[in-house]
């Protein structure tokens, strides 16, 4: 990994050199990181150009991540759901018909 | 010293995008989501007891514990085939095999983990692969987990990749991925499940879900810079840092 460190200005006392703030950065854009984790990595990002650069564009991933769960599905139409219903049934099941896509914020029920 | 400061300032006032550090860790869909499931998943493990074989109950549980995550499974199978008719023939010998051992089913843990499970094991019997060849791709997917930190990229190719509606170029370039990575991503970014709950699916430790979802996001960094670049989006010469 490049880095900056000899001349970085982020390497004060108590201070993460980029190395490690670079390691840490997933579990700090996903917010899995402990408050002391979190401040050093932000104190470092908020001082050093060159990590900020690899966090800026780690969070475009995540956000393009979060674009690709919204894109439509054309999977699961509806004859297919039917289709697999009619296997279903010729093995036994006779429950209800109707699916409803669920809702992912909606705890399972049950 | 001089030049890193004199390169911080000068960023620092040139940057028209902000990291929206804890954002993403309060955003309440993903967190609330992940809190709920670990809740679920911290319920006693003790089956609770269905009821007898062939009973209206049954099959109304059925329904609404596994047929519910119906379109869910078909993504993964999708994800697992990568092919559309292969995908549906696995939907429907997952739920086959669901209806089959709904008694063996623990109503208190998560069907669609559960469901996700069936479907890899289906896959992996019916496209069993050598043993050496695994062996092989098992040691060359953790020496590439090995280096999973996020690209860097200049700010004018993020500031115009963040511009962009990218779901769709996401999309490809999971597809696109090493399976081992487009399981993971799968699982864990589309599906949205704990990296507990995928390790179980995927049969792997926990540990191995997190690097292989790492390096796999270092991947997709690559795959955008590529989309940006195809779509002339990035200025001649700018190129990732590592």
């Amino acid at each position: 990994m490049m880095t900056n460190d000899a001349d970085c200005p982020s390497l004060g006392r108590n201070m993460i050199d980029c190395e490690a703030a670079v390691r840490m950065l997933w579990d700090y854009l996903d917010g899995n990181l402990s408050s002391t984790d979190v401040a050093a990595v932000q104190a470092h990002v908020d001082r050093c150009a060159h990590c900020f650069s690899h966090a800026d564009f780690g969070q475009v991933v995540l956000d393009a991540i979060a674009q690709a769960r919204r894109v439509p599905e054309s999977l699961a139409d509806a004859p297919m759901r039917d289709r697999v219903l009619a296997r279903l049934r010729d093995a036994g099941y006779s429950g209800p018909g109707s699916l409803s896509v669920p809702d992912r914020s909606d705890p399972e029920p049950g | 010293m001089i030049a890193c400061i004199a390169h911080a300032l000068r960023t620092t006032s040139t940057r028209s995008r902000s990291i929206r550090i804890g954002a993403r860790w309060a955003r309440p869909r993903r967190t609330g989501s992940h809190l709920m499931r670990s809740a679920s998943l911290a319920r006693p493990s003790q089956p609770t007891a269905l009821v007898s074989d062939g009973t209206a109950a049954r099959q109304q549980q059925f329904h609404d514990l596994a047929l519910r995550w119906l379109p869910d499974v078909t993504r993964f199978a999708q994800s697992l085939t990568r092919d559309a008719t292969m995908a549906e023939d696995l939907v429907q010998e997952t739920y086959l095999r669901a209806w089959k051992h709904w008694d063996t089913f623990n109503v208190d843990s998560e069907a669609r983990a559960w469901l996700f499970t069936i479907a890899r094991n289906a896959w992996r019997k019916r496209a069993p692969r050598d043993a050496r060849m695994v062996a092989v791709e098992e040691q060359t997917l953790q020496s590439l987990a090995d280096a999973g930190y996020p690209l860097g990229a200049a700010p004018e190719v993020t500031r115009a990749l963040a511009s962009l509606d990218l779901g769709p170029a996401i999309r490809v370039a999971v597809d696109a991925l090493p399976d081992g990575f487009r399981e993971v991503v799968q699982l864990v970014e589309l599906q949205e499940l704990p990296y507990a709950e995928a390790a179980e699916v995927l049969d792997i430790p926990v540990g191995t879900v997190r690097s292989r979802l790492f390096r796999a996001r270092r991947l997709l960094q690559a795959a955008l810079l590529e989309h940006a670049r195809d779509a002339g989006l990035v200025p001649a010469g700018a190129e990732e840092s590592t």
